[in-house]
Protein backbone atom coordinates (compact mmCIF):
# COMPACT_ATOMS: atom_id res chain seq x y z
CA UNK A 1 0.00 0.00 0.00
CA UNK A 2 2.57 2.36 0.82
CA UNK A 3 5.73 1.22 -0.74
CA UNK A 4 7.25 4.50 -1.84
CA UNK A 5 7.02 7.91 -1.28
CA UNK A 6 4.52 8.90 -3.84
CA UNK A 7 1.98 6.32 -2.17
CA UNK A 8 2.97 6.93 1.35
CA UNK A 9 2.16 10.96 0.39
CA UNK A 10 -1.29 9.79 -1.09
CA UNK A 11 -2.77 8.38 1.52
CA UNK A 12 -1.66 10.86 3.94
CA UNK A 13 -3.49 12.95 1.48
CA UNK A 14 -6.58 10.29 1.04
CA UNK A 15 -8.99 12.15 3.43
CA UNK A 16 -8.69 15.94 2.02
CA UNK A 17 -8.74 14.55 -1.34
CA UNK A 18 -11.58 12.06 -0.34
CA UNK A 19 -13.55 15.38 0.86
CA UNK A 20 -12.84 17.92 -1.73
CA UNK A 21 -13.54 15.58 -4.47
CA UNK A 22 -16.92 15.11 -2.47
CA UNK A 23 -17.64 18.75 -2.40
CA UNK A 24 -16.41 19.50 -5.97
CA UNK A 25 -18.50 16.63 -7.46
CA UNK A 26 -21.73 18.17 -5.34
CA UNK A 27 -21.02 21.66 -6.47
CA UNK A 28 -21.04 20.51 -9.91
CA UNK A 29 -23.91 18.45 -9.84
CA UNK A 30 -25.68 20.75 -8.06
CA UNK A 31 -24.90 23.85 -10.55
CA UNK A 32 -26.20 21.86 -13.49
CA UNK A 33 -29.20 20.98 -11.47
CA UNK A 34 -29.88 25.09 -10.81
CA UNK A 35 -29.10 26.12 -14.36
CA UNK A 36 -32.56 25.63 -15.45
CA UNK A 37 -34.18 28.04 -12.85
CA UNK A 38 -31.39 30.45 -13.97
CA UNK A 39 -31.99 30.01 -17.69
CA UNK A 40 -35.79 30.77 -16.90
CA UNK A 41 -35.13 33.57 -15.09
CA UNK A 42 -36.65 36.60 -17.35
CA UNK A 43 -34.62 39.77 -18.09
CA UNK A 44 -31.53 38.41 -16.70
CA UNK A 45 -28.80 38.58 -19.31
CA UNK A 46 -30.48 42.47 -19.73
CA UNK A 47 -29.81 42.80 -16.06
CA UNK A 48 -26.34 41.78 -16.27
CA UNK A 49 -25.81 44.03 -19.28
CA UNK A 50 -26.56 47.03 -17.08
CA UNK A 51 -24.36 46.20 -14.38
CA UNK A 52 -21.33 48.78 -14.21
CA UNK A 53 -18.59 47.91 -16.63
CA UNK A 54 -16.07 46.76 -13.88
CA UNK A 55 -18.59 44.22 -12.71
CA UNK A 56 -19.33 42.81 -16.57
CA UNK A 57 -15.73 42.76 -16.92
CA UNK A 58 -15.08 40.75 -14.00
CA UNK A 59 -17.74 38.07 -15.07
CA UNK A 60 -16.91 38.09 -18.23
CA UNK A 61 -18.78 37.00 -22.07
CA UNK A 62 -22.35 38.22 -20.29
CA UNK A 63 -24.17 36.93 -22.96
CA UNK A 64 -22.86 33.52 -22.84
CA UNK A 65 -24.28 33.26 -19.64
CA UNK A 66 -27.87 32.32 -20.66
CA UNK A 67 -26.20 29.30 -22.06
CA UNK A 68 -25.18 26.53 -20.32
CA UNK A 69 -21.71 26.42 -20.86
CA UNK A 70 -20.73 29.94 -20.31
CA UNK A 71 -22.87 29.37 -17.00
CA UNK A 72 -21.05 26.56 -15.91
CA UNK A 73 -17.78 28.37 -17.04
CA UNK A 74 -18.46 31.31 -14.79
CA UNK A 75 -19.64 29.72 -12.35
CA UNK A 76 -17.20 26.93 -12.14
CA UNK A 77 -14.91 26.30 -14.53
CA UNK A 78 -13.17 29.92 -14.26
CA UNK A 79 -13.08 29.38 -10.54
CA UNK A 80 -11.55 26.25 -10.45
CA UNK A 81 -7.76 27.04 -10.29
CA UNK A 82 -8.61 29.19 -6.94
CA UNK A 83 -10.26 26.53 -5.31
CA UNK A 84 -7.62 24.10 -6.16
CA UNK A 85 -5.26 26.17 -5.15
CA UNK A 86 -6.31 26.74 -1.51
CA UNK A 87 -5.90 23.10 -0.95
CA UNK A 88 -2.32 22.97 -3.46
CA UNK A 89 -1.00 25.16 -1.28
CA UNK A 90 -2.17 23.99 2.41
CA UNK A 91 -1.00 20.61 1.28
CA UNK A 92 1.78 21.73 -0.76
CA UNK A 93 3.56 23.88 2.16
CA UNK A 94 3.28 20.84 4.48
CA UNK A 95 5.13 18.26 2.57
CA UNK A 96 8.36 19.36 3.51
CA UNK A 97 8.26 21.64 6.22
CA UNK A 98 5.46 19.44 7.63
CA UNK A 99 7.86 16.56 8.07
CA UNK A 100 10.61 18.52 9.37
CA UNK A 101 8.05 20.10 12.22
CA UNK A 102 7.04 16.72 13.01
CA UNK A 103 10.52 15.62 13.26
CA UNK A 104 10.17 12.04 11.08
CA UNK A 105 12.89 13.75 8.44
CA UNK A 106 15.36 12.45 9.67
CA UNK A 107 14.14 9.19 9.33
CA UNK A 108 13.20 9.20 6.03
CA UNK A 109 16.30 11.01 4.67
CA UNK A 110 18.16 8.46 6.35
CA UNK A 111 17.24 5.79 4.08
CA UNK A 112 19.37 5.66 0.23
CA UNK A 113 16.95 7.96 -1.25
CA UNK A 114 18.26 11.23 -2.84
CA UNK A 115 16.38 14.25 -1.86
CA UNK A 116 15.46 15.16 -5.05
CA UNK A 117 13.68 12.00 -5.59
CA UNK A 118 11.45 12.93 -2.11
CA UNK A 119 10.41 16.26 -3.31
CA UNK A 120 9.52 14.87 -6.57
CA UNK A 121 7.74 12.02 -5.69
CA UNK A 122 5.37 14.58 -2.84
CA UNK A 123 4.88 16.99 -5.59
CA UNK A 124 3.84 14.17 -8.09
CA UNK A 125 1.43 12.53 -5.18
CA UNK A 126 0.05 16.19 -4.68
CA UNK A 127 -0.50 16.53 -8.49
CA UNK A 128 -2.55 13.34 -8.59
CA UNK A 129 -4.79 14.23 -5.60
CA UNK A 130 -5.69 17.16 -7.70
CA UNK A 131 -6.33 15.54 -10.57
CA UNK A 132 -8.92 12.87 -8.40
CA UNK A 133 -10.52 16.01 -7.39
CA UNK A 134 -10.86 17.10 -10.99
CA UNK A 135 -12.62 14.30 -11.79
CA UNK A 136 -14.49 14.19 -8.78
CA UNK A 137 -16.06 17.79 -10.13
CA UNK A 138 -16.67 15.99 -13.90
CA UNK A 139 -18.41 13.38 -12.04
CA UNK A 140 -20.77 15.71 -10.47
CA UNK A 141 -21.20 17.56 -13.86
CA UNK A 142 -21.78 14.48 -15.40
CA UNK A 143 -24.11 12.82 -12.89
CA UNK A 144 -26.04 16.48 -12.91
CA UNK A 145 -26.28 16.59 -16.57
CA UNK A 146 -28.56 12.70 -16.30
CA UNK A 147 -31.17 14.76 -15.03
CA UNK A 148 -30.77 18.30 -17.06
CA UNK A 149 -30.65 18.39 -20.85
CA UNK A 150 -27.66 20.40 -21.45
CA UNK A 151 -26.66 19.32 -24.28
CA UNK A 152 -22.72 19.32 -23.11
CA UNK A 153 -20.69 15.82 -23.68
CA UNK A 154 -18.39 14.43 -21.22
CA UNK A 155 -15.60 15.59 -23.45
CA UNK A 156 -15.99 19.95 -22.56
CA UNK A 157 -16.54 19.21 -18.76
CA UNK A 158 -13.34 17.13 -18.87
CA UNK A 159 -10.92 19.51 -20.79
CA UNK A 160 -12.70 22.71 -18.65
CA UNK A 161 -11.78 20.83 -15.60
CA UNK A 162 -7.69 19.65 -16.93
CA UNK A 163 -7.19 23.35 -17.76
CA UNK A 164 -6.86 24.09 -14.27
CA UNK A 165 -4.52 22.08 -13.28
CA UNK A 166 -1.96 23.11 -14.40
CA UNK A 167 -2.21 26.36 -12.81
CA UNK A 168 -3.14 24.08 -9.44
CA UNK A 169 0.26 22.69 -10.25
CA UNK A 170 2.01 25.91 -10.38
CA UNK A 171 0.91 27.10 -6.72
CA UNK A 172 1.48 23.51 -5.60
CA UNK A 173 5.35 24.03 -6.67
CA UNK A 174 5.82 26.79 -5.32
CA UNK A 175 3.94 26.16 -1.81
CA UNK A 176 6.48 22.96 -2.17
CA UNK A 177 9.38 25.39 -3.23
CA UNK A 178 8.07 27.59 -0.15
CA UNK A 179 8.12 24.11 2.12
CA UNK A 180 11.74 22.68 1.37
CA UNK A 181 13.40 26.68 2.03
CA UNK A 182 11.32 27.43 5.23
CA UNK A 183 11.34 24.94 8.15
CA UNK A 184 7.94 25.66 9.46
CA UNK A 185 4.47 24.73 7.32
CA UNK A 186 2.90 27.75 8.20
CA UNK A 187 5.62 30.37 6.77
CA UNK A 188 5.53 28.23 3.90
CA UNK A 189 1.88 28.11 2.80
CA UNK A 190 1.62 32.03 4.02
CA UNK A 191 4.44 32.95 1.63
CA UNK A 192 3.10 30.77 -1.64
CA UNK A 193 -0.63 31.81 -0.35
CA UNK A 194 0.53 35.25 -0.82
CA UNK A 195 1.90 34.86 -4.14
CA UNK A 196 -1.99 33.06 -4.88
CA UNK A 197 -3.32 36.11 -3.79
CA UNK A 198 -1.45 39.08 -5.29
CA UNK A 199 -2.07 36.91 -8.76
CA UNK A 200 -5.33 36.90 -8.52
CA UNK A 201 -5.86 40.65 -7.21
CA UNK A 202 -3.63 41.61 -10.23
CA UNK A 203 -6.28 39.71 -12.48
CA UNK A 204 -8.82 41.40 -11.10
CA UNK A 205 -7.60 44.59 -11.14
CA UNK A 206 -6.57 43.49 -14.54
CA UNK A 207 -10.24 43.21 -15.68
CA UNK A 208 -11.38 45.96 -13.99
CA UNK A 209 -9.01 48.76 -14.71
CA UNK A 210 -9.00 49.76 -18.32
CA UNK A 211 -5.38 50.79 -17.88
CA UNK A 212 -4.15 47.15 -17.40
CA UNK A 213 -6.50 45.13 -20.11
CA UNK A 214 -3.43 44.68 -22.33
CA UNK A 215 -1.42 42.87 -19.54
CA UNK A 216 -2.42 39.43 -20.05
CA UNK A 217 0.69 37.90 -20.33
CA UNK A 218 1.37 39.16 -17.09
CA UNK A 219 -1.54 37.43 -15.13
CA UNK A 220 -1.42 33.49 -14.48
CA UNK A 221 -5.11 33.52 -14.12
CA UNK A 222 -5.49 35.10 -17.67
CA UNK A 223 -3.04 32.60 -19.20
CA UNK A 224 -4.90 30.09 -17.60
CA UNK A 225 -8.32 31.11 -18.80
CA UNK A 226 -6.93 31.13 -22.25
CA UNK A 227 -6.69 27.80 -22.33
CA UNK A 228 -9.72 26.80 -22.74
CA UNK A 229 -11.34 28.41 -25.42
CA UNK A 230 -14.71 29.77 -25.84
CA UNK A 231 -15.44 27.13 -28.08
CA UNK A 232 -14.32 24.57 -25.67
CA UNK A 233 -11.63 23.48 -26.89
CA UNK A 234 -7.85 23.37 -25.71
CA UNK A 235 -5.37 25.95 -26.44
CA UNK A 236 -1.50 23.85 -25.98
CA UNK A 237 0.51 27.52 -25.64
CA UNK A 238 -0.86 28.33 -22.36
CA UNK A 239 -1.55 24.91 -20.76
CA UNK A 240 2.38 24.12 -22.29
CA UNK A 241 3.75 27.67 -21.15
CA UNK A 242 1.94 26.66 -17.57
CA UNK A 243 3.37 23.30 -17.16
CA UNK A 244 6.47 23.94 -18.05
CA UNK A 245 6.77 26.76 -15.19
CA UNK A 246 5.06 23.97 -12.66
CA UNK A 247 8.24 21.64 -13.54
CA UNK A 248 10.37 24.29 -13.06
CA UNK A 249 9.49 25.17 -9.64
CA UNK A 250 9.41 21.33 -8.97
CA UNK A 251 12.99 21.59 -9.71
CA UNK A 252 14.05 24.57 -8.17
CA UNK A 253 12.24 23.09 -5.35
CA UNK A 254 14.24 19.42 -5.12
CA UNK A 255 17.45 21.74 -5.80
CA UNK A 256 16.83 24.37 -3.02
CA UNK A 257 16.27 21.48 -0.07
CA UNK A 258 19.46 19.52 -1.69
CA UNK A 259 21.56 22.19 -0.76
CA UNK A 260 19.66 23.27 2.75
CA UNK A 261 20.82 21.70 6.14
CA UNK A 262 18.64 20.28 8.09
CA UNK A 263 20.05 20.63 11.25
CA UNK A 264 18.50 19.26 14.64
CA UNK B 1 41.42 6.51 4.34
CA UNK B 2 40.54 3.30 2.56
CA UNK B 3 40.61 1.31 5.20
CA UNK B 4 38.74 3.12 7.60
CA UNK B 5 34.76 2.37 8.28
CA UNK B 6 34.32 5.47 9.42
CA UNK B 7 37.11 8.77 8.77
CA UNK B 8 36.63 12.18 9.21
CA UNK B 9 39.29 14.99 8.75
CA UNK B 10 39.13 18.34 9.67
CA UNK B 11 35.84 18.00 9.64
CA UNK B 12 34.43 21.28 10.79
CA UNK B 13 31.12 22.68 11.48
CA UNK B 14 29.73 26.42 11.90
CA UNK B 15 25.88 27.57 12.14
CA UNK B 16 26.56 30.82 11.27
CA UNK B 17 29.36 32.31 13.89
CA UNK B 18 28.37 29.38 16.08
CA UNK B 19 30.93 26.28 16.35
CA UNK B 20 29.36 22.88 15.63
CA UNK B 21 32.21 20.91 15.43
CA UNK B 22 35.85 21.98 14.83
CA UNK B 23 38.45 20.20 12.88
CA UNK B 24 37.43 16.96 14.15
CA UNK B 25 39.68 13.63 13.11
CA UNK B 26 38.45 10.24 13.64
CA UNK B 27 39.45 6.86 12.02
CA UNK B 28 37.33 4.09 13.06
CA UNK B 29 38.39 0.55 12.46
CA UNK B 30 36.16 -2.06 10.36
CA UNK B 31 34.70 -4.32 13.31
CA UNK B 32 34.81 -1.67 15.85
CA UNK B 33 32.69 -0.55 18.14
CA UNK B 34 33.54 2.90 18.75
CA UNK B 35 31.58 4.82 21.58
CA UNK B 36 31.18 8.80 21.33
CA UNK B 37 31.16 10.30 24.35
CA UNK B 38 30.07 14.12 25.24
CA UNK B 39 27.69 15.78 27.00
CA UNK B 40 24.32 17.56 25.43
CA UNK B 41 25.51 20.20 23.08
CA UNK B 42 29.13 19.31 22.83
CA UNK B 43 28.57 18.52 18.74
CA UNK B 44 27.73 14.77 18.83
CA UNK B 45 24.85 14.78 17.17
CA UNK B 46 26.51 17.47 14.71
CA UNK B 47 29.06 14.95 13.60
CA UNK B 48 26.37 12.39 13.02
CA UNK B 49 24.25 14.38 11.15
CA UNK B 50 27.31 15.05 8.70
CA UNK B 51 27.74 11.13 8.43
CA UNK B 52 24.37 11.23 6.96
CA UNK B 53 24.61 14.18 4.69
CA UNK B 54 21.63 15.59 6.77
CA UNK B 55 24.48 18.67 7.70
CA UNK B 56 27.05 19.87 5.06
CA UNK B 57 30.13 20.23 6.69
CA UNK B 58 31.86 24.26 6.83
CA UNK B 59 35.34 22.66 6.23
CA UNK B 60 36.92 18.74 6.04
CA UNK B 61 35.11 15.94 5.14
CA UNK B 62 33.85 12.48 6.45
CA UNK B 63 34.50 9.25 4.70
CA UNK B 64 32.18 5.95 5.56
CA UNK B 65 33.41 2.60 4.07
CA UNK B 66 35.77 4.97 1.81
CA UNK B 67 32.89 6.80 0.43
CA UNK B 68 32.34 10.85 0.98
CA UNK B 69 29.77 11.22 2.57
CA UNK B 70 28.84 14.85 1.13
CA UNK B 71 29.59 13.70 -2.56
CA UNK B 72 28.27 9.72 -2.50
CA UNK B 73 25.66 10.31 0.44
CA UNK B 74 23.35 7.93 -1.16
CA UNK B 75 26.01 5.56 -1.43
CA UNK B 76 26.71 5.67 2.15
CA UNK B 77 22.82 5.96 3.27
CA UNK B 78 22.80 2.52 1.60
CA UNK B 79 25.36 0.65 3.85
CA UNK B 80 24.69 2.76 7.04
CA UNK B 81 21.60 1.72 9.51
CA UNK B 82 20.81 5.04 11.41
CA UNK B 83 19.13 5.85 14.57
CA UNK B 84 18.12 9.62 15.21
CA UNK B 85 18.67 10.30 19.09
CA UNK B 86 15.35 12.67 18.57
CA UNK B 87 12.25 11.30 16.52
CA UNK B 88 9.11 11.06 15.78
CA UNK B 89 7.57 7.70 13.69
CA UNK B 90 4.46 8.08 11.79
CA UNK B 91 1.81 8.28 13.95
CA UNK B 92 -0.51 7.01 11.53
CA UNK B 93 1.04 4.29 10.37
CA UNK B 94 1.25 0.42 12.43
CA UNK B 95 4.95 -0.77 13.30
CA UNK B 96 4.62 -2.86 10.20
CA UNK B 97 3.34 -0.58 7.57
CA UNK B 98 6.54 1.36 8.95
CA UNK B 99 8.94 -1.31 8.53
CA UNK B 100 7.40 -1.64 4.92
CA UNK B 101 7.56 1.86 4.07
CA UNK B 102 11.02 3.18 5.53
CA UNK B 103 12.46 -0.34 5.50
CA UNK B 104 11.73 -0.94 1.75
CA UNK B 105 13.18 2.17 0.77
CA UNK B 106 16.72 0.70 1.79
CA UNK B 107 16.14 -2.44 0.02
CA UNK B 108 13.82 -5.52 0.03
CA UNK B 109 12.58 -6.35 3.43
CA UNK B 110 13.22 -10.06 4.73
CA UNK B 111 10.43 -10.70 6.89
CA UNK B 112 12.14 -13.18 8.52
CA UNK B 113 14.35 -10.96 9.89
CA UNK B 114 11.99 -8.71 11.25
CA UNK B 115 10.31 -11.20 13.37
CA UNK B 116 13.03 -12.04 14.36
CA UNK B 117 14.17 -8.62 15.61
CA UNK B 118 10.51 -7.99 16.45
CA UNK B 119 10.43 -11.01 19.07
CA UNK B 120 13.74 -9.84 20.27
CA UNK B 121 13.24 -6.55 21.34
CA UNK B 122 9.55 -7.45 21.98
CA UNK B 123 8.57 -4.64 19.56
CA UNK B 124 4.59 -4.21 18.92
CA UNK B 125 4.19 -4.44 15.30
CA UNK B 126 0.65 -4.21 15.01
CA UNK B 127 -0.35 -1.44 17.30
CA UNK B 128 -0.83 1.69 15.63
CA UNK B 129 2.01 3.95 16.03
CA UNK B 130 0.07 7.38 17.95
CA UNK B 131 -0.76 4.36 20.97
CA UNK B 132 3.02 3.60 21.42
CA UNK B 133 4.93 4.77 24.48
CA UNK B 134 8.17 6.44 24.03
CA UNK B 135 9.87 3.16 24.12
CA UNK B 136 8.24 1.02 21.99
CA UNK B 137 8.75 3.75 19.39
CA UNK B 138 12.81 3.26 20.44
CA UNK B 139 12.70 -0.36 19.67
CA UNK B 140 10.82 0.34 15.92
CA UNK B 141 13.43 2.40 15.30
CA UNK B 142 16.35 0.25 16.21
CA UNK B 143 14.46 -2.72 14.59
CA UNK B 144 14.77 -0.37 11.59
CA UNK B 145 18.51 0.85 11.48
CA UNK B 146 19.31 -3.36 12.33
CA UNK B 147 16.97 -4.28 9.89
CA UNK B 148 19.03 -4.50 6.19
CA UNK B 149 21.90 -5.84 8.29
CA UNK B 150 24.04 -2.59 7.18
CA UNK B 151 28.33 -2.90 7.40
CA UNK B 152 27.78 0.08 9.78
CA UNK B 153 25.86 1.37 12.68
CA UNK B 154 25.36 5.16 13.86
CA UNK B 155 23.48 5.00 16.89
CA UNK B 156 22.89 8.30 18.32
CA UNK B 157 21.29 7.94 21.94
CA UNK B 158 20.18 4.18 21.88
CA UNK B 159 18.84 2.67 24.68
CA UNK B 160 17.19 5.96 25.90
CA UNK B 161 13.54 4.91 27.14
CA UNK B 162 14.89 1.39 26.66
CA UNK B 163 13.83 -0.89 30.06
CA UNK B 164 17.07 -2.22 31.68
CA UNK B 165 15.67 -5.69 30.00
CA UNK B 166 15.71 -4.38 26.47
CA UNK B 167 19.47 -2.27 27.10
CA UNK B 168 20.47 -5.93 27.53
CA UNK B 169 19.04 -7.22 24.32
CA UNK B 170 20.06 -4.13 22.85
CA UNK B 171 24.04 -4.74 24.13
CA UNK B 172 23.18 -8.27 22.54
CA UNK B 173 22.86 -6.77 19.11
CA UNK B 174 25.84 -4.85 19.24
CA UNK B 175 27.43 -7.68 20.24
CA UNK B 176 26.29 -9.56 17.37
CA UNK B 177 27.42 -7.24 15.03
CA UNK B 178 30.97 -6.70 16.79
CA UNK B 179 31.10 -10.68 15.99
CA UNK B 180 30.55 -10.18 12.74
CA UNK B 181 32.44 -7.63 12.04
CA UNK B 182 30.31 -4.90 11.30
CA UNK B 183 31.38 -1.41 12.93
CA UNK B 184 29.27 0.71 15.40
CA UNK B 185 29.29 4.52 15.97
CA UNK B 186 27.65 5.09 19.62
CA UNK B 187 26.58 8.15 20.52
CA UNK B 188 26.02 9.04 24.33
CA UNK B 189 26.27 10.14 27.42
CA UNK B 190 26.16 7.21 29.76
CA UNK B 191 29.68 6.38 30.62
CA UNK B 192 29.07 2.73 32.33
CA UNK B 193 26.82 2.16 28.57
CA UNK B 194 29.91 2.75 26.42
CA UNK B 195 32.38 1.21 28.80
CA UNK B 196 30.02 -1.87 28.98
CA UNK B 197 29.63 -2.12 24.80
CA UNK B 198 32.60 -0.20 23.27
CA UNK B 199 36.35 -1.37 21.94
CA UNK B 200 37.09 2.51 21.89
CA UNK B 201 35.64 5.78 22.92
CA UNK B 202 36.54 9.46 22.16
CA UNK B 203 34.92 12.16 24.10
CA UNK B 204 34.05 15.63 22.44
CA UNK B 205 33.49 18.92 24.31
CA UNK B 206 32.78 22.33 23.23
CA UNK B 207 32.89 20.93 19.29
CA UNK B 208 35.95 19.93 20.02
CA UNK B 209 37.38 16.22 20.20
CA UNK B 210 39.42 16.25 23.09
CA UNK B 211 40.14 12.20 23.54
CA UNK B 212 40.16 9.27 22.10
CA UNK B 213 41.12 6.12 24.70
CA UNK B 214 40.89 2.44 24.33
CA UNK B 215 38.69 1.44 26.69
CA UNK B 216 40.53 -0.48 28.42
CA UNK B 217 42.78 2.39 29.22
CA UNK B 218 39.60 4.18 30.11
CA UNK B 219 39.11 1.42 32.57
CA UNK B 220 42.65 1.68 34.37
CA UNK B 221 42.38 5.34 34.14
CA UNK B 222 39.10 5.74 36.17
CA UNK B 223 39.11 7.50 39.40
CA UNK B 224 36.90 6.30 42.23
CA UNK B 225 35.38 8.68 44.60
CA UNK B 226 35.76 6.76 47.61
CA UNK B 227 34.04 7.60 51.21
CA UNK B 228 34.95 5.56 54.29
CA UNK B 229 33.73 6.15 57.72
CA UNK B 230 35.60 4.28 60.58
CA UNK B 231 35.06 3.58 64.39
CA UNK B 232 38.26 5.54 65.37
CA UNK B 233 39.54 8.66 63.50
CA UNK B 234 42.50 7.34 60.85
CA UNK B 235 45.73 8.81 60.80
CA UNK B 236 47.14 10.82 58.07
CA UNK B 237 50.29 8.82 58.07
CA UNK B 238 48.51 5.44 57.16
CA UNK B 239 47.71 6.73 53.84
CA UNK B 240 51.12 8.16 53.09
CA UNK B 241 52.52 6.74 49.84
CA UNK B 242 48.81 4.45 48.78
CA UNK B 243 49.31 4.50 44.76
CA UNK B 244 46.00 6.05 43.10
CA UNK B 245 45.49 8.44 46.08
CA UNK B 246 44.31 11.56 45.51
CA UNK B 247 42.11 14.58 47.20
CA UNK B 248 42.62 12.93 50.80
CA UNK B 249 40.07 14.71 53.12
CA UNK B 250 40.30 13.07 57.05
CA UNK B 251 37.28 14.76 58.99
CA UNK B 252 37.21 13.12 62.06
CA UNK B 253 36.14 9.07 61.55
CA UNK B 254 35.47 10.36 57.49
CA UNK B 255 38.25 9.77 54.70
CA UNK B 256 37.57 11.17 51.41
CA UNK B 257 39.58 10.58 48.59
CA UNK B 258 39.33 9.72 44.93
CA UNK B 259 41.02 6.66 43.96
CA UNK B 260 42.90 5.21 40.88
CA UNK B 261 43.15 1.70 40.41
CA UNK B 262 41.60 -1.40 42.80
CA UNK B 263 40.32 -0.27 46.18
CA UNK B 264 41.84 -3.11 48.25
CA UNK B 265 45.14 -1.59 49.04
CA UNK B 266 42.99 1.68 50.61
CA UNK B 267 40.71 -0.70 52.85
CA UNK B 268 44.13 -2.50 53.92
CA UNK B 269 45.30 0.47 54.85
CA UNK B 270 41.71 1.70 56.60
CA UNK B 271 41.53 -1.54 58.01
CA UNK B 272 43.10 -0.96 61.53
CA UNK B 273 40.83 1.63 62.14
CA UNK B 274 37.81 -0.29 61.95
CA UNK B 275 35.93 0.47 58.89
CA UNK B 276 31.91 0.94 60.08
CA UNK B 277 30.89 2.06 55.91
CA UNK B 278 31.91 2.65 52.83
CA UNK B 279 30.89 4.22 49.98
CA UNK B 280 32.00 4.17 46.34
CA UNK B 281 30.88 5.73 43.51
CA UNK B 282 32.47 6.42 39.74
CA UNK B 283 32.17 9.70 38.57
CA UNK B 284 30.26 11.18 35.96
CA UNK B 285 31.43 11.57 32.61
CA UNK B 286 31.88 15.20 33.10
CA UNK B 287 33.88 14.67 36.20
CA UNK B 288 35.82 12.06 34.70
CA UNK B 289 36.74 14.02 31.46
CA UNK B 290 37.71 17.18 33.48
CA UNK B 291 39.98 15.41 35.86
CA UNK B 292 41.67 13.81 33.06
CA UNK B 293 42.00 15.86 30.12
CA UNK B 294 40.99 19.20 31.57
CA UNK B 295 38.52 22.08 30.41
CA UNK B 296 38.52 22.41 26.17
CA UNK B 297 40.90 19.96 25.02
CA UNK B 298 44.00 21.47 24.48
CA UNK B 299 47.61 21.26 25.57
CA UNK B 300 48.12 17.79 27.59
CA UNK B 301 44.64 16.43 25.50
CA UNK B 302 46.39 16.47 21.83
CA UNK B 303 48.64 12.98 22.85
CA UNK B 304 45.20 11.30 23.42
CA UNK B 305 44.60 12.03 19.52
CA UNK B 306 45.09 9.88 17.08
CA UNK B 307 47.30 10.84 14.32
CA UNK B 308 46.19 12.04 11.33
CA UNK B 309 47.71 9.81 8.85
CA UNK B 310 46.89 12.78 6.11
Amino acid sequence: MIGSIFLKTLADLRGQTLVWSLGLAVLGAVNVLLYPTVQNMPGLVAFLDNLPPAFKAMIGDVQALARIEGFLRVKLIDPLPLLLAVFAVAQGAALIAGEIEARSLDLLLARPVSRSRVVLEKFMALAAATVIMTVGLVLGLVGGAIFVETGIGVGYFLRGAANALPLTWLFAALALLASCRCSRSRTAALTAGSVVVAAYVFETLRLTTPALRGWDELSLFAIQKAGFTGQGSLDPGPICGLLAAAIGLGLAAAVVFDRRDLAD
Amino acid sequence: METSAISTKKLTKFYGSRRGIENVGLDIAPGEVFGFLGPNGAGKTTTIRLFLDLLRPTRGRACILGRDCRRESQAVRRRVGYLPGEFQLYENLDGRRLIAYLGGLGGEVDPVRVRNLAGRLQAELDRPIRTLSHGNKQKLAILLAFLHRPPVLILDEPTSGLDPLMQQEFFGLIDECRREGRTVFLSSHNLPEVEKVCDRVGSIRNGRLVAVEKVANLRSAMVRVVELFCEREPAPWAFADLPGLGDLVLDGRRIGCTLQGPIGPLLDRAGPFGIVDLLSRRPTLEEFFLAMYGEGGSGHDRQHLPQDPR
